[in-house]
């Protein structure tokens, strides 16, 4: 009878592997649908939607070589328009968010709810959100630009980051409190915490103003600052856009000084902070950030966003994709500091750079994405009846997942029953059937590792990879890539800093102007095209050895050569 | 490789696959032609045999590297010889790739389970009509990778440093792995019962014989 504890400890073990089966989630083509789209004509919508009660709030930006006046405009949730307004005067791209600000009152006076509209023509709008009446403006001197950084309110003060400096607002009048000149910005918005308000410049200049108007500022680096500056638990998290790459910056917020920095890739997005997170992305990838002592990355996907980033539902966070039409990343963040990132299509596909708007109401969900070709797309969950039995969700009954677990229980099931009745062949014939399922649930896993394994292990061979003497000096001891297409090679160099090959040859297609196809796949990113020529497959080889894992899982050093050539060409 | 998936050597025109069938159905007729006359059963049997085996190994595709075929060949090879284990596996390659995907890595797959016949029948997996289910066990670990071995060459086109082909079968290792897994739960749940249809049951014809050898001559 001693065998049948042991029976129940082994099953008991044995049937760990299967509890992680029931945690699926559904995607966002199952949980939304498209409810309405408003078309602006000839604009771009290049910064997010913004939701307010029963009202969605849009802005349009002019577009290069378009006509239709850039605007901004109220829906209903229904899609049905409220009130719209032209800005015939802005004439360059409008990308300064809205700024929603609660009524209250203060030492310059009362005002109620306000949408305020910061303009490229250098004009500050706050008008009724009911109804889109002007309640106040004020007009900053634009250079070229005017406003396009992201506005604060503060107690009773509206704080704008001018085209050359900041600026307190009474929120109540629209009045200038006062007036601070800075560095040229473009894209800098302001932020507000320790006594301080922060802001960016173009020459890399990292900027304090104190509520009296006093000015402090820090030399970063000769890049640009297109971002507010992120208050974290460790700091200061301000992002230097170089020509190439970027940098991150962490710093002490009230000492100005430098406490970290970190390389990423080129024109970054617009970082979002949440908790002691911070989520950001560039040209290369996705970045989660642990920024609870000293922000560390703690994960990264490949993706190319430049843009904003916004909370979603579900704590889910969504930013586009600056290029053809990949979509949206939609990110689900998971234990350990981590996220998976999938693709979402919807219709705003393609070079935007403005995040999503989103709206949990009683009955509902909403989501609004505005696209590049200046038309806005809401999509809805399903209406629930409010106040009655809750309707059960829709389940997608996943039968091959079901089955094997069916099999995986049967299999344990049939091995401790002839454990029990002493059948020691036919325990190994349900253990066997157990060992094969799991084999077959993580094979393509244990293959992945065991291929990275194998890469690690590999000594770094000799640069075989031969020198091109027709290829430009400067490119010695960078990273280069050649793409031989059609017969021909197509190779460019100067690259530092691509951790794996598939930025690497995203980062040279771009500069090479060449058109690349992947799919992400179980095992990593596979590519399928270049310039849409598929061939029988690509290969590629890292100083000159043919390699064996997915491009995004094989690592570089600063000086590595990667060759992309169709298998038929080997 | 990865960022060759569904790449096996060099792509043949329509012209070598069919001279490469020819040969690999000549192989099949020239291992199955012999001194012994098959008798009509016999045929039967085999007939059965490739086109269930086949029809299952075109099932089971979705399950990578799982491959029952393996642990037949073995088997058949075992109960009925290398020669007719070696032509059983010629035909099933060939029938189940007419389904699957015929090309270049037929004649190698072919050549991998006809040389797990071989094995089959040289491993003493059945003695003196005795099934032994551990030496099968065993052997079916090992078919695995020597089939892995010899499919594998299929991707040498004269471009492949050894270096690059040993990487190529480091790996393969893990599928090697689950295959394996795969032959083993084939022989341990239907390798008693399969080697029991395939074993040579005397005729009443040769019964009769066999007792007026050792009986009637006396009478």
């Amino acid at each position: 009878m001693g065998q049948r504890p042991f029976a129940f400890a082994l099953l008991m073990a044995l049937m760990l592997p299967m509890l992680p089966t029931s945690a699926e989630t559904s995607t966002f083509e199952e949980q939304f649908s498209l409810e309405w789209s408003h078309d602006f004509g000839d604009v771009y919508i290049t910064t997010a939607p913004l939701f307010h009660g029963e009202q969605l709030f849009v802005r349009t930006s002019a577009s290069w070589g378009g006509h239709d006046l850039p605007s901004i405009a109220s829906f209903d949730l229904n899609g049905e328009l409220l009130w719209s307004f032209s800005n015939s005067n802005s004439t360059q791209h409008d990308m300064s968010p809205f700024l929603l600000v609660k009524s209250g009152s203060g030492a310059c006076g009362v005002w109620p709810w306000m949408l305020i509209t910061g303009w490229s023509d250098g004009t500050v709008e706050a008008r009724s959100p009911t109804d889109g009446r002007l309640l106040w403006s004020y007009h900053s001197e634009p250079i070229t630009w005017g406003i396009t950084g992201s506005m604060v309110a503060y107690e009773d003060q509206i704080i704008i980051p001018t085209r050359s400096g900041l600026s307190s607002l009474c929120a109540s009048t629209g009045a200038a409190q006062w007036e601070v000149e800075t560095g040229l910005g473009w894209r800098n918005g302001v932020s507000v915490g320790e006594g301080s308000f922060y802001l960016g410049d173009e020459s890399g200049m990292l900027w304090a103003v104190s509520n009296n108007a006093t000015v402090r500022s820090v030399a970063l680096d000769d890049g640009k600052i297109r971002h507010a500056p992120l208050l974290t638990p460790a700091g200061l998290f301000v992002q230097s856009q170089g020509v190439r790459s970027s940098t991150v910056y962490l710093i002490d917020p009230g000492t100005l000084e430098v406490k970290t920095t970190m390389k990423i890739g080129g024109s970054p997005a617009i970082p979002l902070g949440f908790d002691h997170y911070v989520l950001s992305a560039d040209s290369e990838s996705v970045r989660l950030y642990d920024c609870t002592m000293n922000c560390t990355m703690t994960d990264q996907a490949p993706f190319r966003s430049n843009g904003e980033i916004a909370a979603v539902h579900d704590g889910h966070y969504m930013l586009p994709y600056n290029g053809d039409a990949i979509g949206w990343a939609l990110l689900e963040l998971g234990n350990n500091s981590t996220f998976e990132l999938q693709t979402v299509a919807t219709g705003a596909d393609g070079y935007s750079t403005a995040a999503p708007a989103f709206l949990q109401t009683d009955t509902r969900q909403l989501v609004a994405f505005g696209s590049d070709d200046g038309e806005v797309f809401v999509y809805s969950t399903q209406e629930k009846a409010v106040n009655s039995e809750p309707i059960p969700a829709p389940h997608d009954f996943n039968w091959l997942a079901q089955g094997v677990v069916f099999l995986l229980f049967l299999s344990l099931g049939g091995a401790a029953i002839q454990l029990l009745r002493n059948q020691g062949t036919s325990v190994l014939k349900f253990l066997s059937v157990y060992v094969l399922l799991i084999g077959l649930l993580v094979v393509d896993d244990v293959a992945l590792q065991w291929s990275e394994w194998i890469e690690d292990s590999t000594p770094t061979s000799e640069n075989k990879e031969p020198w091109n003497e027709t290829w430009d000096e400067s490119w010695r001891g960078t990273q280069v890539v050649t793409i031989t297409l059609g017969g021909e090679d197509f190779t460019i160099g100067g690259f530092e800093n691509y951790t794996n090959v598939f930025e690497l040859t995203e980062a040279a297609c771009d500069e090479l102007d060449l058109e690349i196809q992947s799919e992400s796949t179980s095992m990593g990113q596979y590519i399928l095209a270049f310039e849409n020529e598929t061939g029988e497959g690509w290969e590629y080889t890292v100083d000159g050895r043919l390699a064996s894992v997915s491009s995004d899982l094989k690592p570089l050093d600063s000086s590595s050569r990667v060759h992309w050539y169709p298998v038929e060409a080997r | 490789m990865f960022q060759a998936l569904g790449t096996h050597g060099p792509e043949l025109s329509p012209t070598m696959a069919l001279v490469l069938d020819i040969i690999l159905l000549t192989a099949a007729f020239w291992l199955l032609s012999g001194p012994n006359r098959r008798s009509a059963h016999d045929v039967v049997l085999m007939a059965t045999l490739v086109v269930s085996v086949s029809l299952l190994r075109v099932v089971m595709q979705p399950l990578p590297n799982v491959q029952p075929v393996t642990a037949a060949c073995l088997l058949v090879g075992a109960q009925l010889g290398a020669r007719r284990g070696a032509a059983f596996a010629v035909m099933v390659a060939m029938l189940s790739n007419f389904i699957m995907g015929d090309g270049w890595w037929t004649v190698f797959q072919a050549i991998g389970w006809a040389s797990v016949a071989v094995l089959g029948a040289k491993s003493g997996l059945v003695v003196d009509g005795v099934y032994n289910a551990g030496r099968t066990a065993l052997a079916a670990i090992g078919s695995a990778f020597l089939f892995g071995l010899i499919v594998s060459f299929s991707i040498l086109d004269g471009t492949f440093g050894p270096v690059d082909f040993a990487f190529y079968l480091l790996n393969g290792l893990p599928f090697d792995a689950l295959h394996a897994l795969g032959n083993v739960t084939f022989t341990i749940w239907f390798g008693a019962w399969f080697s029991s249809i395939l074993a040579e049951r005397p005729t009443l014809e040769a019964l009769e014989y066999t007792v007026l050898d050792g009986h009637g001559i006396d009478a």
